[in-house]
């Protein structure tokens, strides 16, 4: 077996052809790890964005908050389902929310933006349990008041004590929320009666959100709910509701696979070309090698090796390149709502990009390696 | 200077197996890269230069989707400057039962007697698919991805199944396809039609109005927030241009990653034509002391160095550009069934007149990638290289 210094020292001492090389490797891996991380983020912001122990009822036949429209008796009749959950005065865990989206003016440059707004009761706390009012405090009803998500706050500027138009009144912002990196960060939350009324909208609502006693009665709620004769409405768990709504981010994994491998083939064949250059730089150096006893088999390895090494140097530089934009945050449109997510690179993400790294390496330079390994030792010493 | 060109290629085909590696590396960049800049290239044509600047979009003041009483449409239709107005009520829908992503479609009822003078992008619309659009009333256009998808001809019936409410069911005959790469995974039908069929006769989401120009928009802007500031519900305007423009900035961040990877794709070509002619130079310092003995210049050393990486750089190019437009030639054909692959490029069509694109692109990139490799090929110094060989 040939030593695994000899195929690192050939690389050291033609270090800018190795450089070079591998810089071609950065550069992919760095542009893979940034696609994925795009989809991961935008997956794990829709992840975080449901509660097992929730169950989403929508009108029949809507599959987005944005269109349903429920009305009072529905809304009744659902949350004295069994199954519901009750707090500690005997009421049902439910929450009536309208969500609206809201086009939204701004006062300084005059240009429209969209504003996802949801009018909620004081149950909403108790249903959505992730939501924690961070500065300020929550709204208060009547009062003509919202509290906006983190990521509202960020892509608008707003500040605690603001006053936006909404409809015919002003509104004053009364406090700023988080709610674990989910969705309904990028939410403004106002009191459903008040919104209502601002938009005719009284006794009618988007969705309603029961809450489960754990994540199976939740599941067990929903499949009773969907199936129900006396109750028309789309129930799903908020977990599998927003789910559905990454159902595109399968489309843009696959399309960065593609550009990954397309991009992969044009890096493996400048490898291939380093490669061949440098057998053909030590075609004696090979020759001695197999006069000095080592087989064909070994001069393969040592060569496949080396290319390996060029890959695997280009693969981790561009690895941690495009570590780089771990938790970078921006905004995209899931269906028919904005939300925030951030870049995630996690191990899957690392180890796909490493595996991916190395087979672009081997099969770069397999081909110069057989070639390698063909190397008559008399004809190319003479 | 035929000489010289001779001797590149001379050059060139010495060491066949570089030359091809270093092509292919290239072309395959170049074939991505023309793709990714299609796509970013169109939605932003989209967004840009389709989205006029005289053209209004009228919709209610605050609620997404919007909702513009059937009332108001007199009104704005008299305003002064207005020269022509559509309206549009969307149907998001679905083309099977199925209700999977890949068979989404945005179902658009409008005015069909002025369906080409009211939509950019529509003017090569064959006129006998707006008389028959006219005659029959459950008549419908589809957009050429779509018909791929359902696989139909003109003269066929589809149904459409709104994503809305399962009980609102359309069932159109198809009288056109629409220009491959327009309005992608839309379908035309006659808001008569659809007012019929889904009982929505009060409202309509946009109602759009043709201005002279954007001095005559801005007067007709005004106008209509005059008119309609007290009504209930209110009404907004803005120029198509402002309109779109806010929706694309919804895939702000996806347009971002597709530009990152443009410019990937580019240093990368860069990277490795400048790593094979920096090989193919230090393997060359002897013939290229030799020629300096012979009289070359070092400019003409280095233009022969960068000669070669120009001519590879452009001809791969091409290759490229023409690769990526006969996939799109091919996908668009037909012949291949409803796919991913097919799906893309009836989204995002490449053009025949961008295999030239591929040639400066490239030519540029064998510039970039050989400007070091020349500079240390014209520094070479004859004594050096030849105390070396004695």
């Amino acid at each position: 077996m040939i030593p695994l210094s000899y195929s690192y020292r050939n690389l050291r001492v033609r270090w800018k052809t190795t450089l070079m090389t591998a810089s071609a490797f950065t550069l992919v891996v760095a542009a893979l790890v940034v696609m994925l991380a795009f989809i991961r983020g935008v997956e794990a912001a829709c992840a975080a964005s449901g509660e097992p122990e929730n169950v989403l009822l929508l009108a029949k036949g809507d599959n987005d908050e944005v269109m349903s429209r429920l009305d009072h008796v529905v809304a009744s009749q659902a949350e004295n389902t069994r199954g519901v959950a009750r707090d500690a005065a005997n009421q049902p865990l439910a929450s009536r929310e309208l969500f609206m989206v809201l086009q939204h003016q701004d006062e300084k440059t005059g240009s429209y933006r969209f504003l996802q707004l949801r009018g909620v009761l004081p149950a909403a706390f108790r249903v959505h349990t992730v939501v924690h009012v961070t500065v300020g405090q929550a709204f208060r009803p009547s009062q003509s008041e919202v509290m906006i998500g983190k990521a509202v706050q960020r892509e608008t500027g707003f500040q605690v004590g603001d006053q936006i138009e909404i409809g015919r009144k002003r509104w004053r912002i009364s406090g700023v929320f988080e709610a674990n990196g989910s969705a309904l960060e990028s939410e403004a939350w106002t009191d459903l009666n008040e919104l209502a009324g601002q938009f005719r909208r009284e006794g009618a609502y988007s969705s309603v959100v029961l809450r489960a006693r754990g994540a199976r009665e939740a599941e067990e709620l929903a499949e009773r709910l969907a199936h129900s004769r006396s109750l028309r409405v789309e129930a799903m768990t908020e977990t599998s509701y927003y789910q559905k709504q990454t159902e595109g981010a399968g489309v843009m994994r696959t399309a960065a696979w593609v550009i990954a491998w397309f991009m992969g083939v044009g890096a493996m064949f400048g490898v291939m070309n380093t490669m061949f250059a440098a057998i053909g730089q030590r075609t004696k150096d090979i020759a001695v090698l197999r006069i000095m006893g080592f087989e064909a088999g070994h001069i393969l390895l040592a060569f496949l090796l080396e290319a390996t090494l060029i890959a695997v140097l280009g693969g981790s530089l561009g690895l941690a390149l495009g570590y780089a934009a771990n938790g970078f945050t921006q905004s995209a449109a899931i269906g028919a709502r904005q939300i925030d997510f951030s870049f995630r690179i996690d191990a899957g993400i690392l180890s796909f990009a490493g595996v991916f790294t190395i087979l672009m390496g081997v099969l770069g330079g397999g081909l110069p390696a057989l070639s390698a390994m063909r190397v008559k030792p008399l004809e190319a010493l003479r | 200077m035929h000489q010289f060109v001779l001797l590149i290629l001379k050059n060139l085909g010495r060491h066949k197996l570089r030359t091809g590696l270093t092509a292919l590396a290239v072309t395959v960049m170049v074939l991505l890269c023309i793709e990714m800049r299609t796509i970013l290239g169109t939605v932003l044509r989209r967004v840009e230069a389709e989205g006029s600047q005289s053209r209004l979009m009228v919709t209610e003041r605050w609620e997404m989707p919007s909702r513009i009483p059937v009332r108001y449409l007199p009104a704005l239709a008299r305003l002064e400057g207005v020269e022509d107005w559509t309206t549009w009520s969307s149907y998001p829908c679905y083309f099977h039962e199925a209700r999977q992503v890949s068979q989404q479609a945005f179902g658009v009822a409008t005015r069909p007697d002025n369906l080409v003078a009211m939509h950019a992008g529509l003017d090569k619309l064959d006129l006998s698919t707006i008389e028959d659009l006219k005659r029959q009333k459950s008549g419908a256009i589809l957009a050429a991805d779509v018909a791929k998808d359902l696989q139909c001809r003109i003269g066929q019936n589809v149904t459409l199944f709104s994503a809305l409410d399962p009980l609102k069911t359309l069932r159109l005959k198809v009288v056109g396809i629409l220009p491959v790469g327009e309005y992608p995974r839309v379908i035309f039908f006659r808001q008569d039609y659809f007012e019929t069929a889904t009982g929505n006769k009060d409202t309509v989401d946009i109602m759009w109005l043709r201005t002279r120009d954007a001095e005559a928009a801005q007067h007709v802007a005004t106008q209509v927030q005059e008119y309609f500031r007290n009504r209930q519900p209110e009404l907004k305007v803005e120029t198509e241009s402002a309109g779109v423009a806010r929706f694309a900035g919804r895939s702000q961040s996806l347009l971002s990653v597709i530009r990152l990877v443009i410019v990937v794709l580019l240093i990368d070509m860069v990277v490795v034509l400048s790593n094979s002619i920096s090989v193919a130079t230090r393997e060359r310092r002897v013939e290229m002391a030799v020629l300096k003995v012979l009289g070359f210049e070092p400019t003409a050393i280095m233009a022969l160095v960068v000669g070669e990486a120009v001519l590879i750089g452009a001809a791969s190019g091409a290759i490229g550009t023409t690769l990526a437009w006969a996939c799109s030639s091919v996908a668009l054909s037909g012949l291949l069934p409803p796919s991913g692959f097919t799906r893309l490029f009836y989204l995002f069509p490449i053009p025949i007149g961008t295999i030239w694109w591929g040639i400066p692109v490239g030519a540029l990139v064998g510039f970039a990638g050989s400007i070091i490799p020349a500079w240390n090929a014209r520094g070479i110094k004859v004594s050096d290289v030849f105390a070396k060989i004695a």
